[in-house]
């Protein structure tokens, strides 16, 4: 089991946009539920960015896989 | 300098602009890094150990010295463009880049419609660890059509999709290697893993795919992105169809740069 940080919808717009390290960019992403939205327990543990030192408190959820996007998955040859 | 035995300019080993640039942008110190680059580039350019140039036949190259982000970020072959943007929680190390296969990519800026042709087109990545799973080494779609590449898929397959909505499939339970997808014609792919190619027959698709190639991830239309890989990749080169002596050679290449930093598979 994976886990990941949950954010709410405005934590993770607040995000979007923002180093958590030098040329490092947070990556919010919806869960695989379409109710939570996360980051990464690396962006968490690894964030140096004064302005979001209240990522490394987020509660942890399951990571649930968004599905594929229809492409990904190759039509038989 | 009495004592002292009088310096030749012509002795001075000559330095490559081009890889000193690199270094330097990189701020790679380490002299055995150092001299990894000046090799590789002076065998890309087909004056080191090899013959067959692929210097001009590459647009963008990543390295993966081993280091941080910053390292990880600039095209070997000009380090003005395409220098890779990171997101989400990948890892950098000795060892190059590690996706999480949650939120981690790389975006190259590089276009496929154009910068690259549907008549030529070469994806290579250098994958250090042997993992099955649903993630994309190289990618990006837009319709039915992708530009892509994946060492291994949940089930063993491989995967080669320059310009093609199929994937040439073969089956690999080792996703270590150089692996790569050439397409040089419409009607035709070439797969390959280190030193072994295959040419399978599958027609290109001419859909459009103005999306950036991601790293470690898929992009998909209008900015999405989707298959985080989990793998570690040491090399990544995109660029125009190679020759079959040209791909040979530059695998020879890869896995000599990956010896000196001791990290081969």
């Amino acid at each position: 089991m994976i886990y990941v940080g949950k954010l709410t919808e405005s934590e993770a717009l607040s995000l979007q946009g923002q180093m958590w390290k030098e040329d490092e960019y947070f990556h919010p992403v919806l869960n695989g539920d379409g109710i939570d939205w996360y980051i990464s327990t690396e962006e968490m543990e690894g964030n140096i960015n004064p302005d979001f030192t209240w990522v490394a408190s987020l509660p942890l959820i399951p990571f649930i896989p968004q599905p594929l996007d229809s492409n990904a998955l190759p039509i038989p040859d | 300098m009495p004592g002292s035995a009088p310096i030749s300019w012509f002795s001075l080993p000559s330095v490559d602009p081009d890889a000193a640039a690199f270094i330097s942008a990189a701020s790679i110190t380490d002299p055995t890094q150092q001299s990894a680059i000046y090799q590789l580039v002076a065998d890309m350019k087909g004056v080191g150990n090899y013959t067959n140039a692929v210097w001009n036949d590459l647009d963008a190259v990543y390295p993966f010295i081993g280091g941080n982000a910053t390292s990880h970020s600039y095209n070997l072959v000009n380090t003005a463009a395409y220098q890779i943007s990171w997101s989400g929680g990948m890892g950098h190390d000795s060892t190059g880049i590690t996706g999480n296969g949650t939120n981690a990519f790389g975006n190259t800026f590089l276009t496929a419609e154009t910068v690259l042709s549907k008549t030529s087109t070469f994806l290579g990545a250098y994958c250090g660890t042997n993992t099955a799973q649903s993630g994309y080494d190289i990618g990006a779609t837009v319709g039915s059509n992708v530009v892509g590449l994946i060492s291994r898929f949940g089930a063993n397959e491989v995967y080669y999709r320059p310009w093609n909505a199929g994937a040439n499939q073969t089956t690999s339970t080792d996703s270590r290697g150089w692996n790569y997808a050439m397409r040089d014609n419409t009607t035709q792919v070439t797969g390959g893993k280190n030193d072994t190619r295959t040419v399978y027959s599958t027609a290109y698709v001419n859909t459009a795919v103005n999306e950036f190639l991601y790293i470690l991830a898929m992009r998909t239309s209008g900015g999405g992105v989707t298959a985080y890989s989990n793998k570690n990749l040491r090399f990544v080169a995109i660029g125009q169809a190679l020759t079959t002596a040209q791909m040979s050679d530059f695998y020879n290449m890869i896995q000599d740069y990956q010896t000196t930093l001791g990290r081969q598979v």
